[in-house]
């Protein structure tokens, strides 16, 4: 695993990162798995700044931010291209930067004599061996959202930074500060399109270094990376065409290799084992990562484009994926409590009527659904959510057909025992009363989150991109500047129906980077096909796996009859609780993996070996 | 899949007929079931005559566009119920059929428009025909 940590306090510390190095001119801060090119660090006497990661930033650029860090003008020093990690020292303080996504995160521990931080929450725990957070946990579970319980990470005692924070370390102690607006000041579509554009080409330059480039080839987002990168040299370009799953992105992916020069194109055929849940009955075949993601279910299929890939290049490189393409290009329907909240009656008639006609239900049940949101707040919504869990669990209805809420409980909230349950709600009433600055757009709180959501995951793929194949793998629409460009245009703009993706759209017309076909495309695969057919091929590991002798229930966190239910529906082809049986399995397969991989994170400092 | 459609097609009659069609079914399936399939079965023998798939594509093209603006329900049941009673005042016929798509799971109702020959319209079929009718008219 690539990680990052770094002690700050009187005395030297006892212990550093395994196979760890010393980040240049920064104290008792090191690296551990980061090759030296993505290790990049300047300094100037009682300044000094570092980052890890993939940074579009050049040498002068860097050299010149140290005015930044002399000024403490943190979010200046977030604003490359990229998906990077921030360390910054200006004479007694030291801020740690993670990004926008979460692929970076920062995680600290306050000690005695003074501070850890890291950028794996495992790996502060390994410190002293601090178990999982039951509640931390379940909050992951029932909510899916990261920052409900802000500071919390999944183990004891190790705190987490939340999102759109930075860490900082003085003498005085640590301290999270916000450095991201909770919400951007709405720009108009059209106005933002140029920006979005130039975020996105600059994204894709960015990640360009002379090794061989692949990208996936499937939906709008993909293949909106894939012709940038094309514009810039040789692009392996791999679509995932199984039979079962009924969709045209194979047939767009061959009408771009056929417009589109740079491209050299690979169909990957889906085989008998191409399918969710597959592998599972051996938790270490996946790579160990510092939370639970949701790749782990499909591993297989990302294999199998992983594996043409590698077939085709030279030399392991960098792939790029459209992952998170859908949560900052588009919005999910809940936009529409934040117009009936602003009295905006007409627009929200306007497109509840063509949310309507996409959910097949009338534009009365669309309102209807969104009017219990628009009439709380944050806080309040969370004290609701915490009396729904200390009442009986609920049966299980399409998450679709509930009422939009700010933080929707997911149906693995009712797989829970009682006492968790309660366990939850007290710590969801605490963090409602700790609650600072919330936003007051429902949509501005679910677009982080979601993003927060595909960023942890997408630190799995990562994980299995590089330990499996050393392809590195690229997600531009994780990278801050991207984020930044596209949230600032306000959600009812962007998840306007009628039109896909108009976002996208108004930034790359007749700019003769993609094809128009691409951009008037209305359609968008779907995996379910494949979803179903694992989970009917491996009930019997998922039964296994998250039976009597699981992790998650020894902690009170599923119980078995929900998760029969679920199976059973799948296998008859019903519509099911998918969601959160998804969430669970990736987090039973996290706990088991946590337990059975002996995991070396630290080591003792040598003082022999300091000094020389 | 219906989708939201933005796309105006059709030609001025094709449109008033859909749009007529579409009020009628709209009507007709707020009374009970018999009278519903009763005016289908009628539908057919007052339209006779053939129609092309193209044709035929662009009237249930036609009735969703339509129904963009009605805020109750106009799913797959009242738009492929108003696009056989389009094609009834048109003088053509389509076949109204009611069951269930398998695939990609999970499997649901729906209800579709079928040319006399077979021919599902307007339905996606880019990757076979998973779909199984329980009730043509």
């Amino acid at each position: 695993m690539r990680w990052s940590a770094g002690w700050y306090g009187g005395t030297g510390p006892e212990r550093r990162p395994a196979a760890g190095r010393a980040v240049p001119g920064l104290d008792t801060t090191w690296t551990s798995g980061w090759p030296a090119a993505r290790v990049r660090a300047t300094g100037d006497g009682p300044v000094a700044l570092a980052v890890i990661g993939e940074c579009g930033a050049d040498e002068t650029q860097l050299h010149q931010a140290l005015g930044l860090v002399r000024a403490k003008g943190w979010r200046a020093l977030t604003r490359w291209p990229g998906s990077y990690l921030v360390i910054a020292r200006s004479g007694p303080t030291l801020a740690v930067i993670g990004d926008l996504a979460g692929q970076h995160p920062v995680y600290h521990r306050n000690e005695a004599t003074g501070t850890w931080w890291a950028s794996a929450a495992s790996a502060l725990a390994a410190l002293d061996g601090a178990p999982v957070d039951a509640a931390a946990l379940a909050a992951h579970l029932a909510f899916g959202q990261p920052d409900v319980l802000a500071t919390r990470s999944l183990f004891r005692d190790v705190q987490r930074v939340p999102g759109g924070h930075l860490l900082l370390v003085s003498p005085k102690g640590a301290t999270v500060e916000r450095y991201e607006p909770v919400a951007y000041a709405p720009v108009e579509l059209r106005q933002q399109a140029p920006v979005v554009r130039a975020a996105l080409t600059e994204a894709v330059a960015a990640r360009i270094d002379g090794r061989p480039v692949s990208a996936d080839l499937a939906g709008l987002d993909s293949t909106t990376l894939a012709c940038l990168a094309a514009q810039r040299g040789r692009v392996t370009a791999v679509t995932f065409a199984d039979q079962r799953l009924r969709d045209d992105d194979l047939t767009f992916a061959a009408r771009t290799n056929q417009a589109i020069p740079g491209l050299a194109h690979h169909t990957v055929p889906g085989a008998v084992g191409t399918v969710y849940y597959a592998g599972l009955d051996d938790p270490a075949a996946s790579p160990l990562t510092d939370a639970p993601n949701a790749y782990v279910v499909t591993a297989s299929i990302k294999r199998a484009v992983l594996d043409t890939v590698a077939a085709n290049t030279p030399v392991p490189g960098v792939h790029f994926t459209g992952a998170a393409g859908d949560a900052v290009l588009s919005a999910p329907s809940s936009y529409l409590a934040d117009l009936l909240r602003e009295r905006r009656h007409r627009r929200a008639w306007q497109h509840a009527l063509a949310h309507a006609r996409l959910r097949r239900t009338s534009a009365f049940a669309v309102l209807a659904r969104a009017r219990p949101a628009s009439k709380v707040a944050l806080a309040e919504a969370w004290w609701q959510t915490a009396a729904d869990l200390r009442q009986p669990a609920r049966d299980w209805i399409p998450q679709a057909q509930r009422p939009l809420a700010w933080t929707p409980l997911l149906a693995s909230a009712d797989w829970m025992t009682r006492d968790v349950r309660a366990a939850l709600a007290d710590a969801v009433d605490r963090a409602a009363a700790a609650l600072t600055d919330p936003p007051a757009r429902l949509a501005d709180w679910s677009d982080r989150q979601d993003l927060a959501r595909v960023g942890a995951n997408t630190t799995g793929w990562r994980a299995l991109a590089h330990a499996e194949y050393g392809i590195d793998l690229a997600a531009p629409f994780l990278d801050n500047e991207v984020i930044r460009a596209c949230l600032e245009v306000s959600a009812d703009q962007r998840g306007a129906p009628g039109q896909y993706k108009p976002l996208l759209e108004a930034a790359f017309e007749a700019s003769g980077v993609l094809p128009g076909f691409v951009l008037a495309r209305t359609t968008k695969g779907g995996f379910n096909a494949l979803a179903y057919a694992g989970l009917r091929e491996h009930a019997p590991v998922l039964t296994a796996l998250l039976g009597p002798s699981s992790r998650l229930a020894a902690l009170g966190l599923v119980t078995q009859q929900p998760v029969a239910q679920v199976l059973a529906r799948a296998t008859a082809g019903q519509p099911t609780a998918q969601g959160a049986l998804h969430l669970a399995v990736a987090a039973e397969v996290w706990l088991r993996q946590l337990a059975d991989t002996p995991t070396t994170w630290w080591e003792e400092v040598n003082p022999h070996v300091e000094a020389a | 899949m219906e989708a939201y459609s933005t796309v105006r097609t059709g030609a001025y009659r094709e449109r008033l007929a859909a749009a007529t069609g579409l009020a009628l079914a709209l009507a007709l399936l707020h009374l009970p079931f018999r009278y519903t399939v009763g005016t289908a079965r009628l539908a057919r023998r007052i339209g006779r005559r053939p129609l092309t798939h193209e044709r035929a594509q662009a009237l249930v093209a036609a009735v969703r566009h339509t129904a963009r603006w009605w805020p109750g329900r106009a799913a797959c049941m009242e738009t492929s119920l108003g696009a056989v009673l389009a094609a009834a005042l048109l003088g053509r016929r389509l076949n109204w059929c009611l069951g269930a798509r398998f695939a990609p799971p999970p499997t649901e109702y729906h209800a579709w428009t079928e040319l006399p020959a077979g021919d599902p319209v307007g339905e996606y079929t880019a990757a076979g025909w998973h779909h199984h009718s329980a009730l043509t008219i």
